[in-house]
């Protein structure tokens, strides 16, 4: 198995070289691996391959300053170690669907798209061995009644809702199977994403009227599991967006994530508590 | 771990190579990988063709290449090769492709057991730079014979490299 703390302290020499013309060879050296057995050891901290990360951070780093800074594309380009405009262009548009130009144009930063930086708390959670092969599954359409918020900057709203929804429910439909569906409109990056904490229900008559109504129509899903406490799912939806999506070949269909907490929804602080995330693919 | 001295005569390969990063697969999710891979084809292949294959030397040893181009050290891709030994390129099959090592003196690593999981590319780099013998070519050779049971029984299995070395 790898040293998790050397692997952290080569994506800490990565990091601090993303502008430096670096090879794989000098990773290897700063941690004093033989190339071939950091490849290898690399590869199974991070299911990246070094060069592969170091190109993905690159890119994704040279994003944020499209939109960050009035730096020429061209010298961003340089600035990150691509020979050219031309095999920069190429490069990005491979990983972002558009070129530089209009990227920036477009002026919006969507997380899901930039890769972050691996800290050791994503390393700690690959290494658990948190992410089997996701299964891939239809399910029909579904409907559930909650509570729904706009999440801006502050994602700790999200447990006040739980909470809400406790308390609305109090007499009425627990146990249940709960779900937190998170949605992703149309300029989400600016103006926050909505977040519904729900039960599901059989049909759309529910008597307390707090409670919104939503159909979850039929899907196709990638589901994975979520081990651990609410505050580490982004660790895992990092894993979904910037791993798995990319070794997988798969798309995202819809805007929207479904966090399956079962019956027990109020558990869902604890670290050994599990539950699906289901990732809508084309 | 010292290795042996010797001197070998140009060896002709035939088999099946890969270029790449033989891990971007497994993903940690297997141990698959594409060296792995490459042992199945390659297997799979024998196992079907083996009788019309000419000039092999013997079944019994097999080799692995391990060849660095330009730009494995900036990217960290390499080819693999996997065959068997062959005393003549004559008849090869249009499926397999040949690995021709040229004459060199090697040093011989006998690998035992867990060292064989270990960093032991690492070792020998480090032999190397005490030994005063630099690297003649750009690539090492892993020689799997008898000795070798298989990686469930790695305690039990012995491997040798070879590395090209010159003074």
């Amino acid at each position: 198995m790898p040293d998790l703390e050397l692997m952290a302290q080569a994506v800490d020499f990565i990091e601090d070289n993303l502008r430096e013309a670096i090879a794989v060879a000098d990773m290897a050296d700063a941690v004093s691996y033989s190339l071939y057995h950091f490849c290898r050891m690399f590869n199974q901290a991070t299911h990246h391959t070094p060069y592969d990360y170091l190109m993905r951070r690159r890119l994704a780093e040279s994003a944020r300053a499209l939109l960050q800074t009035d730096e020429k594309i061209i010298e961003i380009a340089f600035d990150y170690q691509f020979n050219s405009p031309e095999t920069y262009s190429r490069a990005f548009k491979r990983v972002f669907g558009v070129p530089p130009s209009q990227w920036r144009k477009q002026g919006r930063i969507d997380r899901r798209r930039l890769m972050p930086r691996l800290t050791r708390a994503h390393l700690g959670h690959i290494g658990k061995g948190a992410y089997l092969r996701p299964v891939l599954e239809e399910r029909s359409a579904f409907q559930v009644a909650g509570v729904m918020t706009l999440v801006r900057d502050d994602p700790t709203v999200i447990a006040g809702l739980w909470e809400l929804l406790a308390q609305e429910l109090e007499e009425a439909v627990k146990p249940g199977n709960y779900y937190g569906i998170a949605w992703y409109p149309e300029g989400w990056e600016r103006r926050g994403f909505l977040y519904l904490a729900a039960v599901e229900v059989p049909g759309p008559d529910i008597a307390n009227t707090a409670l919104v109504v939503k159909t979850i129509p039929a899907l196709r899903y990638a589901r994975f599991i979520h081990k651990g406490p609410t505050r580490d799912l982004p660790l895992t939806l990092d894993y979904v967006y910037h791993t798995w999506l990319i070794k997988s070949g798969e798309r995202l269909s819809h805007p929207l994530v479904v966090e399956h907490r079962g019956p027990d929804f109020q558990s869902a602080d604890d670290e050994e508590f599990e539950r699906a995330i289901y990732v809508p693919i084309e | 771990m010292e290795p042996t001295m010797i001197e070998k005569p140009q060896m002709m390969l035939l088999g099946l190579g890969f270029f790449g990063d033989p891990f971007k697969l497994s993903g940690g999710w297997t141990e698959e990988n594409e060296i792995g891979r490459l042992w199945k084809r390659f297997m799979a292949y024998l196992a079907q063709h083996r009788q019309h294959i000419q000039h092999i030397t013997t079944d019994a040893v097999a080799y692995e290449v391990h060849v660095e181009h330009e730009e494995t050290a900036l990217t960290g891709e390499h080819e693999v090769f996997v065959g068997l030994e062959v005393d003549k390129l004559q008849d090869v099959p249009v499926e397999l492709s040949v690995k021709v090592l040229p004459p060199t003196t090697y040093a011989v690593f006998t690998l035992e057991g867990e060292q064989i999981t270990s960093d032991w590319h690492k070792m020998i780099y480090e032999w190397m730079s005490r030994s005063g013998y630099q690297s003649a070519h750009a690539y090492s050779v892993q020689r799997y014979d008898e000795r070798f049971k298989d990686v469930q029984h790695i305690d039990e299995s012995v491997l040798e490299v070879y590395v090209p070395v010159k003074l």
